[in-house]
């Protein structure tokens, strides 16, 4: 039984004694239904409830579009260790390769894929797996970035060390579904027809024999230049004595026959 | 499903991409794409015991000395009443059950707590620890249909009260947040009040949170003010709870 308190001058009590004594029973509070309030506290609980400043308030629409800063967050790419470690090894391979042929890949199955593989191994060509993402982490700013610009759709990476140009374009007819875009052979990024001039090359040494020759002419045109007059001479000189012979033969030979010695007028 | 016919290593996830980024409405294409597994953290600095990892088992009725008669009590509601303000915080530094709002944990709760951590924890990962004690206050029932009067009731059972922001047990070890919280959450459900299971980052965030929002508040009148102000006569009608935790946890 706990008794109220009789401070209490408001004299709503009117007519009842001051001093009484109230019989409370105390409760644990049924939290599944809570106890509605009294009309008094919800007033004072709806006036005293938490307000906030608007965070957006005074920032214009065009910064707190949230459409925008969703495409802005597009471009943040959570790094993948994975994928760091695949393109570090492609990026090895590509390194220690003298081929890297690039093919437009047509939608084939694997066995056919495999097929293929199995045609261009024939010429020291080696297919590499990877995907776009990688490569475009692996070949980023390196030298060889410029291929980057093939990666954009499906596409097969051939890596290999033996140069075979000419028997890779014969093959491009057996080969189904592997489209030849470009490759990078001996560290030049080259195109098809650059690869096809490649191939239609003669072998090193005679180029070598031909870039002797280019060099070598501009001291032989100056000896031609010099020795010019002479040889002329020499050359008219000879001829003259040559026809000169022919005249005094003709005669001899149709009188007597016999007389060999030609006769200088 | 298709993920499984991928060798484990590379496990791949399907993804969208537009096959124009500049326009908004462009095709869509599929693509397979490598699954990012970030480095687990690392548990080196945690140290599990090497015996009794699961809750110890904790007694029904609290053991009085030989020839002390066991006390009966009041209801002690104030028990219950108000914030925890010693033991809310983790000791362990992991993952705990906190309670949100204060009540009576019967040794029935106990000894669901304690199978239900006992059946699914790891315990070459994990460990368990009580940070309630066992039930100590008296509950006197009346016998069925009896009348009023004859004095006190007996005590029919005992419990343990616990307010809010309390630490009903810690969960620690070798194990992430996604691992426990499976089995902690299916307990904190079935306690008698409104619990939550939480790691230590959480608990610190909620906490800076009511902080700032407390801070940020921009309404001049909050109940504390107007009870320590008594403003609109509301003395009349407040309670003594009222009075100590200004409105915090009602009822």
């Amino acid at each position: 039984m706990a008794l109220r308190s009789f401070g209490q001058l408001l004299r709503t009590n009117f007519g009842l004694p001051l001093l009484q004594t109230v019989r409370h029973r105390t409760r644990i509070p049924n939290l599944r239904r809570p106890a509605i309030p009294h009309w008094r506290r919800a007033v004072i609980l709806a006036l005293t409830k938490p307000q906030y400043e608007d965070p957006l308030k005074d920032i214009p629409v065009s910064e707190s579009c949230q459409k925008r800063e969703n495409f802005l967050k597009k471009d943040e790419v959570e790094v993948n260790q994975f994928e760091q470690i695949l393109a570090k090894e492609m990026l090895a391979k590509v390194e220690e390769s003298n081929v890297i042929i690039v093919f437009h890949r047509n939608p084939m199955s694997e066995p056919e894929l495999f097929a293929n593989r199995i045609q261009l191994s024939k010429i020291g060509l080696y297919y590499h797996h990877c995907n776009n993402k990688i490569v475009k982490l692996a070949l980023t700013g390196t030298k060889y970035e410029a291929l980057l610009q093939l990666y954009h759709s499906r596409t097969a990476t051939f890596l290999g060390t033996e140069v075979k140009i000419p028997r890779l374009l014969r093959m491009m007819k057996k080969v189904r579904g592997l489209v030849l875009m470009a490759g990078v052979v001996e560290g030049r990024l080259m195109n098809v027809t650059d690869l096809q001039r490649y191939a239609a090359l003669p072998p090193l040494p005679i180029l070598h024999g031909q870039l002797v020759g280019i060099l070598h002419r501009p001291l032989q045109q100056l000896s031609q230049n010099l020795t010019h007059h002479q040889t002329e001479l020499s050359g008219a000189l000879g001829r003259y004595i040559s026809d000169q012979t022919k005249t005094s033969e003709t005669p001899d030979e149709a009188s007597s026959g016999s007389n060999t010695e030609p006769e200088v007028s | 499903m298709a993920l499984t016919l991928f060798p484990k290593h590379c496990l791949r996830t399907l993804s969208r991409t537009p096959i124009n980024a500049m326009s908004m409405g462009g095709t869509w294409i599929q693509k397979a794409e490598y699954k990012n597994f970030p480095k687990p953290p690392s548990y080196e600095h945690i140290t599990i015991p090497k015996e009794r990892q699961k809750l110890r088992f904790l007694e029904k009725v609290p053991q009085y000395p030989p020839g002390v008669r066991a006390p009966k009590m009041t209801r002690r509601i104030d028990l219950i009443q108000g914030e925890e303000e010693i033991q809310r915080d983790l000791l362990h530094g992991q993952y705990a059950i906190i309670a949100k709002r204060g009540g009576m944990l019967k040794w029935g709760h106990i000894e669901m707590i304690r199978m239900g951590i006992a059946r699914k924890i790891n315990t070459k990962k994990m460990f368990a620890v009580w940070r309630i004690d066992s039930p100590w206050l008296p509950r006197t029932k009346r016998g069925q249909g009896k009348r009023m009067g004859g004095g006190k009731g007996s005590i029919d059972h005992y419990v343990t009260p616990v307010r809010a922001e309390r630490i009903i047990i810690e969960v620690g070890g070798k194990c992430s947040f996604e691992e426990v919280y499976p089995f902690m959450k299916m307990i904190a459900e079935k306690l008698p009040f409104p619990a939550k299971v939480v790691s230590k980052e959480m608990l610190e965030a909620d906490r800076a949170e009511e902080e700032r929002l407390e801070r940020e508040n921009i309404n001049p009148f909050t109940f504390k003010y107007i009870i320590q102000n008594n403003m609109t006569g509301c003395q009349i009608w407040l309670k003594d709870v009222d009075r100590k935790y200004f409105g915090k946890y009602p009822a």
